[in-house]
């Protein structure tokens, strides 16, 4: 009995023993992790496959470690003013950037227009409608609700509300909307044919073959669409600016059109 | 400071929603988490510890998850959406009643949990004692041990309305969050959360927020010890 009670003390030793050398190892090499440079970038989710590609080729290219976080540019605009620190912050319209601005966060001088995309009319692929005109009775094209971003803090909700208000159906679709966090969870409403149709941007549609384009909304139905780049005041510093840099240069653009985005 | 009392009418309606989801969502977990509470302490039966393990799942997994799975299964294209999609033509997801089914997954391993533990402190022999005596085994439930497992019946309850007043993840990506219909107190404060320069309104739900929960925790409390008192009495 005493012998296997020393035993069992011994083992739990042995045990603790092991935990402290695992907890060690990870401690150390997290450090050596911590030497290489990170660059923490925010975007618009509308952006999350493209960004995600220019960010490993700029990976490859150097020796960089680049963090992506990716939500509604009103999130992300929040989440600055309330301390968190990226470099670079990309937002689906100027209004937030601008907003950051205000707030003595961003060089003004680095707020730059990357690229523009399109608002889509979208409904599921085996939906029946193939093509629709907006500006034809929008409203009764479609039942139940219409899944867009939540105007109050996402771009794209924002772009497609006020193309809506434009064609004079605020009244009739105030009440048939399906608010979504971010563009990205607009979309997937429409995949799992949870709504007949959507509004968000034509580049989100290409990656997805869950759902289809019955109609391009006209342009001029909203505010241009914009992808602004910018520098946080903090992070001002060359590693960041190649990277903004970067965004802009004639490698990444062909990485932009291959996803859709128009390029002035 | 003045700011922190006016409430618009979204923020009313956030706050009405939460607490008729909450008491709606209470109301029905409670028959059935007493049912299934007692079956789990009275009764031994093949793959128990299975079956256990799946009604305590939302316990544990991320909501956002459990909402997932509800919206596969209770969606349009779901096999128990699409049959009150085509033969009522009733849309569950993203509506009101979405929002009561999240808080009832959610809030349901909580409650039968409760209930299990006091059912099993119940002295068995009283109820033996009962059925001697020829009472049927409905009347010893509802006279023997129903009652005496009062107090796990009740923090149940109000357990399952403070967890649906709580509930957020299973909602948003199952209910979705508009305005009025599935808003509920949690999407409301996360909705102004997304907006740069609302603290104010944020403020105002937060402190809402708080107070409910702890009144419902008081309650709880409240409850408890009259059942105690009226049984040692």
């Amino acid at each position: 009995m005493k012998f296997r009670h020393w035993l069992k003390l011994l083992f739990m030793k042995k045990l603790i023993f092991c935990f402290l050398v695992i907890v060690m190892t990870f401690a150390c090499t997290n450090k050596n992790k911590s030497q290489q440079t990170e660059l923490l970038v925010f975007s618009g989710a509308g952006l999350t496959n493209v960004v995600t590609e220019l960010a490993e080729i700029y990976e490859a290219e150097n020796d960089i470690d680049i963090k992506l976080n990716f939500a509604s540019s009103g999130t992300l605009a929040r989440q600055i003013e309330q301390g968190a620190q990226p470099s670079v912050y990309i937002s689906a319209n100027e209004k937030w950037v601008d907003y950051l601005i205000n707030l003595d966060l961003v060089v003004p001088e680095s707020k730059e227009k990357v690229v523009g995309t399109s608002m889509a009319v979208i409904v599921p692929s085996d939906s029946e409608t193939d093509a629709i005109t907006f500006l034809d009775h929008f409203p009764s094209q479609f039942k139940g609700r219409l899944s867009i971003g939540d105007p109050k803090h996402v771009p794209a909700g924002d772009y497609a509300w006020k193309a809506i208000e434009s064609g004079g159906y605020a009244e009739a679709l105030t009440d048939r909307i399906l608010p979504a966090k971010d563009v990205r969870s607009a979309l997937m409403v429409v995949e799992l044919g949870e709504v007949e149709m959507g509004i968000v941007y034509k580049t989100d549609v290409l990656k997805s073959k869950k759902v289809k384009i019955v109609s391009i909304v006209p342009d001029d139905l909203h505010p241009p669409i914009g992808f602004y780049a910018s520098i946080l005041k903090n992070k001002n510093n060359e590693q960041t600016k190649l990277f903004y840099n970067f965004l802009t240069s004639k490698e990444a653009k062909d990485i932009w059109i291959k996803h859709g985005f128009n390029i002035e | 400071m003045s700011e922190l009392f006016k409430y618009t009418a979204s923020e009313w309606s956030a706050i009405q929603l939460s607490l008729s989801v909450a008491l709606i969502c209470a109301v029905i977990t409670l028959p059935l988490a007493i049912a299934v509470g007692w079956f789990l302490a009275r009764k031994k039966f093949f793959g128990k510890s299975v079956v256990e393990g799946i009604i305590h799942l939302p316990l544990v997994l991320p909501p956002i998850t459990t909402g997932y799975l509800l919206l596969l299964v209770f969606g349009n294209r779901g096999f128990i959406g699409k049959f009150f999609y085509e033969v009522f033509g009733i849309q569950i997801a993203f509506s009101f009643y979405a929002a009561v089914i999240a808080a009832i997954f959610v809030s349901f391993p909580l409650v039968t949990r409760s209930i299990r533990l006091s059912i099993e402190l119940v002295d068995q022999k009283l109820e033996e004692a009962a059925r001697t005596l020829g009472a049927s085994n409905l009347r010893v439930f509802f006279t023997i041990t129903l009652p005496l497992a009062l107090p796990g019946v009740i923090s149940g309850f109000i357990l399952s309305f403070a967890r649906s007043l709580g509930e957020f993840g299973a909602t948003i990506s199952f209910a979705g969050n508009i305005e009025g219909k599935t808003q509920t107190l949690p999407l409301a404060i996360f909705s102004e959360m997304q907006v740069p320069g609302q603290e104010a309104s944020t403020m105002r739900l937060v402190v809402v927020s708080v107070i409910l929960s702890l009144l419902a925790m008081i309650a709880a409390e409240f409850l408890n010890r009259r059942v105690i008192k009226s049984k040692t009495a």
